[in-house]
This record gives C-alpha cells, structure tokens and sequence, in this order.
C-alpha cells in the first residue's frame, strides 16, 4: 500500500508573551497508509494537536506558523500550496473532528445549515442534493430522525450526539483522511464506545485513513495499526501497535505502558512517570525526556537523540539503542 | 414567545406611568416657574399673568394637573407651549424628522464604518492596524463633540467656505437635496465620529472573543474561506453586542444630539430641548421627554426580539 500523507521534520514556532519564538513541535516525522490508522499518543502539551492543525494549517498566522517540513498527501507538499488551494483540501480530502463537541458547532445555526454548507463548498450540487445527501449522513452515523435534527439547533443536541454530527460534517465529502483530535476525551464512557465503533465502522465502509490523536491507551490498542509516540514535541518511538505494547523500546513508552492500571494485579498505589512535562518556553537540552529518565547516559543532557530504526517500521529516539540502530 | 413579549409589554406600561409621573412631578418641583419668565421677560400685568395660568390650569393641585395632561396624551395633545403658545405636539412633531435624518444616517455611516475596522483589527490583534484603529478610536472617544464640530466650522465654513454653517437649508435658495446633503454634512460627520469609536472597539472585543470560538475553527477546518468564516460564522456570533450598543443609542437617535444640533443649529428636538430648557418652557420639556422615553421603551423590547433571532438559546419564558 503506498502512503497517503507523509509528515517530514514538521516544525511548528509559536510566538510567546514577550515576542520570543518557541517551538512547540520539533522535527516530527511519521506516515500514513491508505485505510491505515494512525494512532497519536502523549501527554497533555506534548504537541499533538498542534501537530493535527499543522497538517491542515489551521494555526493562526498571528500567533504562530509552521517554520520547517514537508507535509505531503499523495506525494505533493501541502505547504507549498496557496490558501485557495488548501481550501479545496480542508474538509475535502482531509478533514477533522475535534475534541470538544459541545463547543464546536456553531450556537447560531442549525445543523442543517452547518452540514450543508461544506458539501455546498466541494460538491456542486443543488441545495435539495445536498438536504438530502445531509440526511442519509445523519442517517448513517446513527442520529433517529434526522429531518426533526437538521432543523434543531446544537444547544438543543446531547454531547454524543453533537460529535455525531461532527463525524458526518467530516465525512461529508468522503476524505482520504480524518484527523480525530481526542474524539472521545469530553464524552462518557459507553456514548466513547459508541463513537469509535462508528468511525471504525464508517472507516471500512469510506476506506478511508484516520489520524487518532488521544491519550487513552485503551483506545490506541482497539483502534490503531500503527503508534507514534510523542514528547515534548518530538516524536519519539513509532512502531506497530504490537512492537509498541510488546516491546517498547524507549523508557518513555515503557512508563506510560507501566502506568496503564491492570485488572488482574492489586495495587495500592498506580505507576506514574516520575517529573512533569517540561513547558516549551524551557525545554532541557539535550534529550527533553533526560530529567524524568531512569536511564540516563552522560551524552543524553548534551545532545538531542535522531530517530533510529530498531526493527522493521519500528523507530525510537534514544541514546540507549544508538549502538544497536547501527547494527540493524 | 407570544407570553413573553405580552409580559413585555405590559412591563413597558407600567414603567411607561412611572416615567410620566417622575418627569411631571420633577418639573414641579423645579425652582422658577415658567410664569416668573414671563413677568421677568414680558410687559403683563400680574393680573393677565394670573388669568393666564388659570386658563392653563397651572394653579390647580398638581396630581390634577398630571391627571390632565395624562387624559391629553392618551388624545395625543401634549399640552400647550409657554413660550409660543402652540401644541407641543405640533413642535415635536414638525422637528422629529429633521432630527430622526441626522441621528439616523450619523448611527448609519458610524456602523457601516466601524464594524468592519473593528473586525478587522480583531482578525489580527495587536498589529499595525490594530494599533491605528485602537488611537483612532481614542481620539474619537475622547474629543467632545462641540469642539469637533466648531473645528470643522472653523476649517470647512470660515476658512475653506465649502460647507454652509448651519441650519438646514439656505435661505435664499431653493430647498433641494444637493442643498440639504451640504448642510447635513458636517453634523453627520461631527456625530458619526463621536459614535465610530465605542462601536469600534466593542466590535474588536467581541469579534476577538468569538474567533477564538472552537466553532470557528471547525468552519475553517471544513475548507470555509476566511471571509466566508468570518463575515458568516463568527460575525452572527458577535452581533449580539452591536445589537445591544444600538439598542442603547436609541434615546440618542429620537432625543437628538443636543450640543452638536446647538453648535450647527439643526432644527431638530434636540435643539428644541435647549430653548425649552433655557425658557422654562416645562411642557414642552415634559412632551420631549415622555417621547423619548417611550421610543426607548419600544426600542428596548425590539432588540430583546432581536436577541432571540440572533441567539436560538435565548429562551423566552
């Protein structure tokens, strides 16, 4: 299978209070087959969502920009396109959901209207079409009487259902890719069920390919076919869900796989990665994980580790694998 | 929706009365009556000037007074002048035009400015622009009206003599648009830029609020044209507030704005207020404000309408 998107030494600045330039992703590199999905994990600030809106250039010119890479979808640099172009992009070939559902649908216009309006922009088709091409998506991702909600209002919609609605304004105009942005964070434990079935569901019926961006492992290992792990930025291990739950490799992958809570064993008190996040006004130098790792090695506070290959499709920013990466 | 705006409405009644009752009752008790003018300015002996008040009911007790001139509004006569001895109505009526003409296409060039400055300094805030529109709105927040317009007196009448004065029409010639438009020019503007900067700035705020709306961002995201998310998603949003800032210049719009219609002499109610004013001509003073207050009441019950069209959360009951 070839790859629909390529993401290659992404870097995204950002302007801080005092006018300096932070970056808050950092070399990020990680692909994506068609129909594949692609699962992004890390904690809260580790640059995932940055990422996702990078990959749409949805970053605001006033308060940052994508200042290296190469984003390429089909093999054409998405960068390197004009605003119009990637216009016709948005919503077309990629689209996204976002985290929040109760807050991302417009309050003052009705679900009709906010579904329509994107299959007005990519299709040419008549308002009647696209009515009735909005109802069978409503009818497709499960809403019960669709003509009722395409006249409501989202205040009038429950969380789950409101995300509902996301996914079919998403996949309206059948996208080879949909980045979810933490689709499932902000709602209840059997409607998050509910949804990532739906897209699975609506994923083998599209053939379409899905960035995940969460930071639920329970959701990567049912979802996913490929993990890229991230800190502070960077990108740090990417393998195959099986490479990553069986043998992770970097000591960061390994504590947060350790501090997934078991069933079997009882414990009083849960795993955790010692330290917190590093902010990224004031990143550590040399390897940005080194505080909070129990392994560190002389050059890991001196220089930044480059991703190395450690097996098939399974690379791992780490000093401790250098020597082997170079064997293999 | 149809129980609410009943309520409404008999709330606006009700303080409708209460307004009536507080302006009657203030300008009794006001020191000087408007009969001392008279016997101050005129030749009338005390006796006509008693006769006079009697024939005005001016010596009865004032709730009866009230009474009165209450049966009198509900036939739409609001008393009689002091000074030109004329309905109130009639004089009311003859100005409100001339002043609705002003106050309404000064609101009208205000926003049609405004708002777009104000979206576009929202859309990148703290630029250059931004900068130069906040300063603009500065000045124009912080100038007083007469003073911008006697400046433009000053530049556009006095030195240049492109534009005429004041008043409304000239004299000598005939009353024409073209005549017109060159007297309203400079009173429109002098108002409008009194306007253009609050509206301005409560424009900015809210549209940099609403943008920051994670709806704004999904409209974006669904390959939406920056115009198209801005003019259309985050605008609906914002409008709230430019509803309410219009619905809070509606007693400027029917009370006149009275310094700058006195500096350009406008014939309009606001002017009227002044004179009124300086002659202790209390009913016409009672007619101008018992008009506006109940403009404010009708305007203040359509922008909460407005509000529910705008809004769909807004719930009436």
């Amino acid at each position: 299978m070839s790859k629909l998107l390529e993401v290659k030494n992404l870097q995204t600045c950002f302007y801080s209070k005092d006018k300096r330039i932070v970056s808050a992703i950092n070399d990020v590199n990680f692909s994506i087959k068609k129909g594949e999905t692609l699962g992004i994990v890390g904690e809260s600030g580790c640059g995932k969502s940055v990422t996702a809106l990078s990959i749409l250039q949805l970053i605001q010119p006033h308060s940052g920009m994508i200042t290296q890479g190469e984003i390429l979808l089909n093999g054409q640099d998405l960068l390197k396109l004009n605003e119009k172009k990637m216009q016709q992009i948005r919503g077309n070939q990629i689209s996204m959901i976002f985290q929040e559902p109760m807050t991302s649908l417009n309050p003052s216009f009705t679900i009709g209207y906010q579904l329509i309006s994107p299959i007005r922009l990519h299709r040419r088709c008549s308002r009647k079409d696209a009515y009735d091409y909005a109802v069978s998506m409503l009818h497709m991702v499960g809403i019960a009487s669709p003509e009722q909600r395409m006249k409501e209002y989202p205040h009038q919609l429950s969380g789950g259902m409101r995300q509902r609605v996301m996914i079919a304004m998403a996949l309206s105009c059948e996208p080879e890719l949909l980045i979810a942005d933490e689709p499932t964070t902000a709602l209840d434990v059997t409607i998050q069920a509910q949804i990532l079935e739906l897209m699975k569901q609506l994923q083998r019926k599209l053939q379409m390919s899905i960035i995940l961006i969460t930071h639920d492992m329970g959701v990567v290992m049912g979802m996913c076919d490929n993990i890229a792990i991230m800190y502070a930025g960077n990108v740090i291990e990417f393998a195959d869900k099986y490479q990553i739950f069986n043998y992770p490799k970097h000591p960061y992958t390994k504590g947060l796989l350790s501090s997934i809570p078991s069933l079997d064993r009882d414990v009083d008190v849960l795993n955790t990665i010692p330290g917190i996040v590093p902010s990224i006004s004031n990143m550590p130098s040399g390897c940005k994980f080194g505080p909070r790792c129990q392994h560190t090695l002389p050059i890991c506070k001196q220089l930044q580790p480059k991703s190395i290959q450690v097996g098939n499709d399974h690379s791992v920013s780490c000093w401790l694998y250098e020597q082997e990466g170079g064997e293999s | 929706m149809a129980k609410y705006i009943v309520r409404r409405i008999v709330l606006s009644i009700l303080t409708f009365f209460c307004i009536t009752i507080i302006v009657f009752f203030i300008s009794y008790l006001a020191p000087g009556s408007s009969l001392d003018y008279i016997l101050a300015n005129s030749n009338m002996s005390p006796e006509e000037i008693e006769l006079r008040a009697s024939q005005l009911g001016l010596n009865q007790p004032v709730y009866k007074q009230y009474l009165t001139w209450l049966k009198e509004f509900f036939k739409g006569n609001l008393g009689i002048s002091l000074r030109e001895y004329r309905s109130v109505t009639e004089m009311i009526g003859e100005r409100f035009g001339n002043t609705l003409l002003l106050t309404f296409s000064s609101l009208l060039i205000a926003y049609f400015i405004a708002i777009p400055i104000g979206i576009h300094s929202s859309r990148k805030p703290y630029s250059i622009g931004d900068f130069f529109s906040a300063t603009a709105a500065l000045v124009s927040m912080a100038l007083p009206g007469f003073f911008i317009g006697m400046f433009m007196i000053w530049i556009f009448s006095a030195k240049l003599g492109w534009l005429p004065m004041g008043g409304m029409y000239s004299s000598s010639a005939e009353h024409s648009i073209i005549d017109l438009l060159k007297h309203m020019a400079m009173p429109v503007t002098c108002l409008a830029l009194q306007q253009l900067g609050n509206v301005m700035r409560q424009m900015r705020s809210s549209m940099l609020e609403v943008l920051s709306e994670d709806y704004v961002r999904t409209a974006r995201a669904t390959g939406l044209s920056e115009i198209k998310t801005v003019y259309i998603h985050a605008l609906r949003n914002a409008m709230g507030t430019i509803v309410t800032l219009f619905g809070t210049s509606l007693p400027f719009l029917v009370g006149g704005a009275v310094v700058t219609e006195q500096v350009f002499s406008w014939p309009g109610i606001g002017s009227l207020m002044v004179t009124s004013i300086t002659t202790r001509d209390y009913p016409v003073i009672i007619g101008i404000t018992v008009v506006v207050a109940t403009t404010v009441l009708l305007g203040n019950l359509l922008v909460d309408i407005t509000y529910g069209i705008l809004d769909p959360k807004v719930k009436y009951d």
